[in-house]
């Protein structure tokens, strides 16, 4: 049987290849980097002049190229690089390591990208250069990469200032976050308006919202596999950031000159700094409170050989909130002396470590072994006491309070990549991961006696493995097809999924690519959310014995071409359908701890479909790109809205993303953003009627209100549309130590009230009811400075 | 815990965000007949009948008079309610029996007829004991009462506890200097209630006056179910105006009643719904409503009631 699937392989391999199974064949490999930083350059492109046959560089800038023993031109190319080429007499297998040097004008956008659209198999993917992603204008200065990626179609944003991504009517559960192949559970500070991820210290952001390949599981609706930076190999350099909100400063370079490499790079707000001292003075000493975040990510390489490099990085991210009270109370006449202290806070965070090995087998076969860490944990505690202290004695009331919830997870994984041929890419591994779930403790604790109360922590694992192959079928047809199978265990209770994945390329002699793709996806952990704002206290947990995994299949079809190296288009349709999604019950929360998770849920589905369309011009002074989506998004609970079907709160019928970066000469460099969105859909009441008042031998009807409010459906209502133009400007000098950087902007520059929620109050004037929409964030202008050394 | 976190930041946006007056288009749409009733084997037949309204406006609910309101038993005619005032119809002969099913139908020209159909629970609760103690909790002195029930096992059984006290009610005048007492009755009036109970809902455990329970948790079971609330202090004003408090021994009816699942099911969403009211990122929660052509409920509930003192 073995020899017969190899047999197959081989077989498969030869036919597809077109090449003769026996011309002697040689491969050259290596790594294809940035000359100036060392940095890996993910997704370049390696091909044989002759015939255009190539390959591109994976996640740590790897390639290989297995080719007839001849005389052959390599070129190597990467956007916004200039291309090198290089002609090697192929008699043997080569190592070849190969450096681009930027190729921009000084008064270009360094715009660089990977290979073009119509190459690709992979559909519904993008990669959003981080040069170009702190171009753009962003929220009180702060560089941020969720809503970058918030303006590229199919991705919503949630609420207002949000980094929410709500990817083809997904829930923000079903993207799969991963920072150097680590999963990130909670990617917010300050409740949602800015996310965890410090630009300085990414290389690469990809987002994949369909047709995903089979290496990638355990989410239903996309993938952002984000790379942090790897360190300068060539010399010591370092970048610090001064912002209205927060500071930072990263610091990379060689350790032992291109051996081992470093990055670091922190940041922290200093709102705290400031707020402190003032709730101080104005409480007359007794009250001080404030909150913070600050987040730090560390990378070491080391290179032991062309064959072996360790990658260990770590990702350490908090925001703390705290309340100190804390006064006496003197009672002369009586000598009576009483002293209360209160504290209250609030903390959440992630941690996560990663170890990666990287081995190259053969020429043809490279490896990655990784082991993870990642924790979220989210902790609210108040501690309470008041002291008093009479002629009589000392009696002492207390009380502390403590919540918490979390999730723990060691993984471990080997990843291969196997490039026999340039017509085939084979890519499989195996990976497994132990989950720990905290849903929510509660412990209290009052005069010294002890409660606790809350759901259990449970242990889960988690298995995957896949295999796939990007293969040419003569010139013009390209299909990535796979397999990705997974196993959880919870409880004793196991749950199996195998997913058959595939994308199909087509290209036209015009070089119009048309594309297809079909994936099924599997996912066995829910985030329990009843805020729909990213709140730290939103709840990952298991699929158990009742709640089943969440699963979900999705078509996609679409066009791509790319117009003279500079302008790319493509517009892509999805179908996609989920089962087993969670919901909180009507009213019901995280706090009523005195009940299990699993008793607070509804399980329902959602259906979602659109076309996107995306044009992007990559090269030139001015760059930037154009979005439109046009979506449905649906979900249907047996016990929400009477069964029937109901528009998803982020359903956005027509979404639109303009972005724009204009270099106006060297030093100048302008941008702007503008956004429409339809408004949320919302459930408001439209009538009201007489309450019961029961017959219950009561001659006082009761405390509550006397009126029952009707909702005429959930998610009947659309708040307004949502619009904002947001301008930025930098001005770029080149000093005697170093570059600096002066970035001024306004983000919502027509100040325009976009909703937040609306509620119904009373005028106090005319004492009649009426609807009131709050907005959240009005126009905002900020300033920072940059300096790299 | 989840207000104290949401508090921040909807603090933050009413003060710091900005407020505008929208215009929202509800369909004015013509109203519907509402109807609430709730039927006790112990009482006669009383249905009350009003219209509902735009959610935006503030007036008193428009009541229908001169409604035929029938009533009927296992599908038979059991009796017409004659019209009484402010919206009732109150049969003086009719009440209904344990057991039995009953639909109300009410027509009235210009409006859909709307009809709701109930059974009315066959037994009334079986308590094997009620006690009345005083407890410490959080600091502060509560009457807690502890209910036996004795759950059957073979019914899907609802409950609904509420404490009635007796009370005085004082009727004072405020115009002069000093309140002048002008008359006092003794009334039952309903009071606050709390209760740990595992098996009630967050928004259940305090400040509500129904506590509801389903037999989930203790099918076929004796559960004791401890509820608390407030000891009962009077104010008094002496002649020189300065307030007096004093504590009294009023006397506590502690009704319980078995309830139809429809009765249980609105008072409950009912609950919730006040609970939610003004949390904008809750999911606003539907009421339940068993008129057909209609709004409102018709449940039924056998209820008993126990003196506790």
């Amino acid at each position: 049987m073995k020899k017969t699937i190899i047999i197959a392989l081989v077989l498969m391999c030869s036919l597809t290849s077109g090449q003769g199974v026996f011309a002697q064949r040689h491969t050259i490999s290596g790594y294809v980097k940035d000359k100036a930083s060392g940095e890996s350059l993910i997704g370049a492109n390696v091909y044989n002049k002759d015939n255009y046959k190539g390959t591109t560089t994976n996640t740590f800038g790897f390639y290989s190229l297995t080719l007839p023993q001849d005389s052959v031109t390599i070129v190597f190319s990467y956007v916004g690089y200039t291309p090198v080429q290089t002609t090697i007499n192929l008699v043997k297998n080569i190592e070849l390591n190969m450096e681009l040097s930027g190729s921009i004008e000084l008064d270009e956008i360094l715009i660089t990208a990977e290979e073009e659209i119509q190459e690709q198999t992979q559909m519904s993917k993008i990669t959003v250069p981080i040069a170009q992603m702190q171009a753009l204008p962003s929220l009180m200065g702060e560089v941020d990469i969720l809503k970058v990626l918030q303006l590229l179609p199919g991705v919503q944003s949630g609420t207002e200032g949000s980094s929410g991504l709500y990817v083809r009517g997904g829930g923000p559960d079903q993207n799969l976050i991963l920072l150097d192949g680590v999963p990130i559970y909670n990617a917010s500070h300050l409740f949602g308006f800015f996310s965890v991820f410090n630009a300085d210290a990414i290389n690469n952001v990809d987002l994949i919202k369909g047709g995903f390949p089979a290496r990638y599981g355990g989410r239903l609706s996309s993938v952002i596999d984000i790379s942090m930076k790897e360190g300068s190999s060539k010399k010591f350099k370092g970048t610090a950031t001064i912002g209205l909100v927060a500071s930072k400063v990263t610091l990379e370079g060689p350790i032992v000159n291109e051996k081992t490499t470093f990055l670091v790079s922190a940041r922290r707000t200093y709102v705290d700094v400031f707020a402190s001292p003032i709730i101080k003075a104005t409480s007359n000493g007794t009250n001080t409170g404030g909150y913070y975040f600050y987040d730090l990510n560390v990378k070491i390489n080391h290179k032991f050989s062309n064959k072996d490099r360790l990658y260990i990085s770590g990702f350490f991210g908090r925001d703390k909130a705290y309340d100190r009270y804390s006064d006496t109370y003197l009672d002369e006449m009586e000598d009576i002396k009483t002293e209360y202290k209160d504290e209250f806070g609030l903390n959440w965070g992630n941690a996560i470590g990663a170890i990666r090995w990287n081995h190259l087998f053969t020429p043809k076969l490279f490896s990655n072994v990784t082991l993870t860490y990642s924790q979220y944990n989210f902790k609210v505690f108040e501690n309470y006491m008041s002291k008093t202290t009479k002629p009589s004695g000392t009696e002492v009331d207390s009380y502390s309070m403590k919540y918490t919830s979390g999730i723990d997870d060691f993984a471990a994984k080997i990843d291969f990549d196997f490039l026999p041929s340039p017509n085939h890419y084979i890519r499989f591994g195996v990976s497994g991961i132990r989950h720990e779930f905290n849903p929510g403790v509660l412990s209290y604790k009052e005069n010294d006696v002890d409660t606790i109360t809350g759901s259990f922590k449970t242990k889960a694992y988690e298995v995957a493995s896949y295999i796939e192959d990007d293969f040419n079928v003569g010139d013009k047809l390209k299909i990535n097809a796979g397999l990705h199978f997974s196993g959880f265990n919870v409880e004793n209770q196991y749950y199996t999924s195998l997913q058959p994945r595939i994308s199909l390329r087509y290209l036209h002699n015009n070089g119009l690519a048309i594309k297809a793709s079909y994936a099924q996806m599997a996912q066995y952990i829910h985030l329990l959310s009843n805020s729909g704002i990213g709140l730290p206290t939103d709840l990952w947990v298991p699929s158990t014995k009742r709640i089943e995994p969440q699963s979900s299949f999705q078509y996609a079809i679409g066009v791509a071409k790319t117009f003279n190296r500079t302008y790319e288009l493509s517009v892509e349709g999805y179908y996609k359908e989920m089962d087993n999604l969670i919901e909180y019950k009507d009213g019901a929360s995280f706090t009523s701890v005195n009940k299990d998770w699993q008793d607070k849920i509804e399980i329902g589905r959602g259906t979602s479909y659109g076309v996107e369309v995306f044009a992007q011009k990559k090269l030139g002074k001015l760059t930037g790109w154009v979005g439109y989506t046009l979506s449905w998004s649906d979900r249907q609970f047996d016990h929400i809205n009477s069964g029937k079907s109901f528009s998803y709160k982020y359903d956005r019928r027509h979404d639109i993303s303009v972005t724009s970066i204009y270099q106006l000469n060297e030093r100048v460099q302008l941008s702007g953003v503008w956004v429409y969105g339809t408004g949320n859909a919302v459930t408001l009441p439209n009538k009201s009627y007489l309450k019961n008042t029961g017959n219950n031998r009561s001659e006082n009807p009761g405390y509550y209100g006397n009126n029952v409010k009707y909702y005429d459906g959930r998610n009947g209502y659309r708040m307004r549309s949502y619009h904002r133009l947001d301008l930025s400007a930098s001005w770029t000098k080149i000093k005697k130590n170093g570059i600096r950087k002066l970035s001024v902007g306004i983000y919502n520059i027509y100040n325009q009230k976009n909703p937040f929620f609306i509620k119904i109050d009373t005028d106090i004037g005319t004492n009649k009811k009426r609807f009131v929409q709050y907005s959240l964030v009005p126009i905002i202008p900020y300033i920072s400075y940059r300096f790299d050394f | 815990m989840k207000k104290i976190l949401l508090f921040p930041i909807i603090t933050i946006t009413l003060f710091l965000g900005c407020q505008t007056v929208i215009d929202i288009k509800i369909a004015d749409e013509p109203p519907k007949l509402v109807i609430n009733s709730t039927l006790d084997p112990d009482e006669f037949i009383k249905v009350h009948v009003s219209l509902d309204q735009h959610i935006l406006l503030e007036r008193d609910y428009k009541t229908i008079s001169a409604a035929q309101v029938e009533i009927f038993e296992n599908g038979t005619l059991f009796t017409t309610l004659p019209d009484s005032t402010n919206g009732y119809y109150i049969s003086a002969t009719h009440k209904p029996q344990k057991g039995k099913t009953y639909r109300v139908s009410v027509s009235k020209e210009g409006f859909e007829n709307a009809s709701a159909k109930v059974i009315v629970p066959m037994e009334s609760v079986k308590i094997s004991s009620i006690k009345m103690d005083t407890v410490e909790q959080e600091g502060g002195k509560y009457l807690q009462f502890s209910i036996e029930l004795i759950d059957d096992k073979d019914i899907e059984n609802f409950y609904e506890i509420s404490i009635l006290r007796e009370a005085y009610k004082y009727n004072y005048d405020y115009s002069g200097e000093y309140p002048v007492l002008l008359d006092s009755s003794l009334i039952k009036d309903m009071v606050s209630l709390e209760s740990n109970d595992p098996g009630l809902e967050e928004f259940q455990t305090w400040g509500t006056n129904r506590i509801l329970y389903n037999d989930d948790l203790f099918n076929g079971k004796t559960y004791n179910i401890k509820v608390l609330t407030s000891p009962y202090y009077s104010y008094e004003f002496s002649e020189d105006g300065e307030g007096k408090e004093y504590g009294s021994n009023p006397k506590y009816h502690l009704v319980v009643g078995n309830t139809s699942k429809s009765y249980f099911s609105y008072e409950l969403s009912y609950q919730l719904q006040e609970w939610t009211n003004d949390d904008p990122f809750s999911e606003p929660v539907q009421v339940y409503n068993n008129i057909t052509n209609g709004y409102g409920i018709l449940g039924a509930c056998n209820y008993s009631s126990f003196v506790v003192e």
